[in-house]
């Protein structure tokens, strides 16, 4: 599911009165509540034949219950859908997505006040170092398994990685 | 032994060898008399007053060990510097060392001892390690802002030959380095634990944003400093998450 249709389903929840949707396809569930209100709602349209939405509507809204200003999803489809572009792109042309070895925190150069390792575009050969992850105040420089062009960088500098978190994108020579 | 009588950092000399020089010797120490940038953790400096200190790097490529394994490096040195220590010291001075996680050496709750490991790593294997030792030995005046240091002299009252000293710190580190290829990583990992500031004292530790009393227990496989809650909960922590308090 993309962004864009996560995001026209969120506004038509908000629109349509439902005070909850959930939502499950093959590996992906989203649940949308929206705040309690006395009207109950139509349920969202069928909007392909392989979703399917299940809808509940309580009877009596918990008094208790914590209303949450407009339509909040469970789910945070942001960065998920970023790496999965990520990857993706990966497979269409042939790029190699370079992974965090460890987990850690990331470091595009060797000291705050040095230019980065690399950036978007630079070329680099077998052997050279790309980024450090430091953990527990070991400073681990990364050296790059394959030569290719730096074609996207995907996480922030002196940014927490986990392990096998996609780093950069290479475009292999 | 590469002898300098001022550099940057001889970390940074050591890594600028490993990336011009084809064929430097596992083992291979940079000396420097006076450091200009000693190297603390990133931005943070390590100050050493000329030729009265040991600052150095050793450069070690471990044989097949993997980055998950990594903390073993901080804890083959750190113990290394910590039995050299103990030659020297006094039964007194010796119960008073401590090493305060991941990899400072304190005698009571003052540093003598900072250490900074950097590795190489190809795949998932570390490929060449540089480990950076800062021993404070005949310095008896410190800036002021050097929270709370002491030196070799301070403890002792007498001054060391630096040659002889950095002689017999090698082969203390060396003892240690041949644990880490040995059949168990024991003696590595109960010797660390038993030896850590803190071990098994209830004290105040920052978390976050959260202020809490616990326990310290160990480190983890990985070297995540371990804490017991007063419930009895574990938490496991990376340093840049943990504050000491007290």
């Amino acid at each position: 599911m993309k962004l864009s249709e996560i995001q026209e389903l969120i506004k038509f929840v908000s629109r349509s009165g439902v005070s909850e949707v959930e939502l499950e396809l093959k590996d992906f569930k989203i649940v949308i509540k929206t705040p309690p209100r006395k009207k109950r709602g139509e349920l969202i349209p069928q909007d392909s034949d392989n979703i399917v939405v299940h809808s509940t509507v309580p009877v009596v809204a918990a008094p208790t219950q914590v209303v949450v200003a407009p339509p909040v999803t469970t789910e945070e489809p942001t960065s998920a859908a970023e790496g999965q572009e990520a990857s993706e792109e990966g497979k269409d042309s042939n790029l190699i997505t370079i992974k965090a070895p460890m987990i850690g925190t990331f470091y595009r150069a060797s000291a705050p006040d040095k230019p980065p390792f690399v950036s978007v575009g630079d070329e680099v050969v077998e052997g050279d170092v790309i980024f450090i992850i430091e953990a527990m105040k070991l400073f681990n420089e990364i050296e790059s398994e394959v030569g290719g062009k730096i074609v996207k960088v995907l996480v922030d500098d002196a940014s927490p990685v986990e392990y096998d978190q996609p780093i950069f994108l290479i475009e292999p020579h | 032994m590469i002898k300098l009588d001022a550099i940057d950092s001889t970390n940074d000399y050591a890594r600028e060898l490993l990336i011009n020089s084809a064929n430097i010797a596992d083992g291979t120490v940079v000396l420097a008399d006076f450091q200009a940038k000693g190297k603390g953790q990133r931005s943070k400096t390590w100050s050493s007053e000329r030729g009265l200190n040991l600052t150095m790097s050793v450069i070690l490529y471990p044989v097949n060990l993997k980055v998950e394994d990594q903390f073993l490096m901080t804890k083959v040195t750190s113990l290394g510097v910590m039995d050299y220590l103990k030659s020297i010291f006094d039964a007194n001075l010796s119960d008073q060392l401590r090493i305060k996680w991941p990899n400072d050496i304190y005698v009571g709750d003052n540093k003598i001892c900072g250490i900074l490991i950097e590795n190489n790593v190809r795949a998932d294997k570390i490929t060449s390690c540089i480990i950076g030792i800062g021993l404070n030995v005949n310095q008896e005046v410190f800036p002021d802002n050097i929270a709370n240091p002491t030196s070799i002299k301070n403890e002792l009252k007498r001054s060391f030959d630096l040659d002889k000293l950095r002689v017999d710190l090698c082969s203390c580190v060396e003892s240690r380095y041949a644990q880490l290829h040995g059949i168990s990583h024991k003696l590595l990992n109960q010797h660390y634990n038993e030896s850590m500031y803190g071990l098994n004292q209830l004290k105040k530790y920052r978390i976050k944003d959260e202020s809490i009393a616990a326990k310290l227990k160990g480190v983890s496989k990985f070297g995540e400093l371990v804490l017991e809650n007063v419930d009895g909960s574990s938490i496991i922590c990376n340093h840049d998450e943990l504050q000491y308090l007290s």
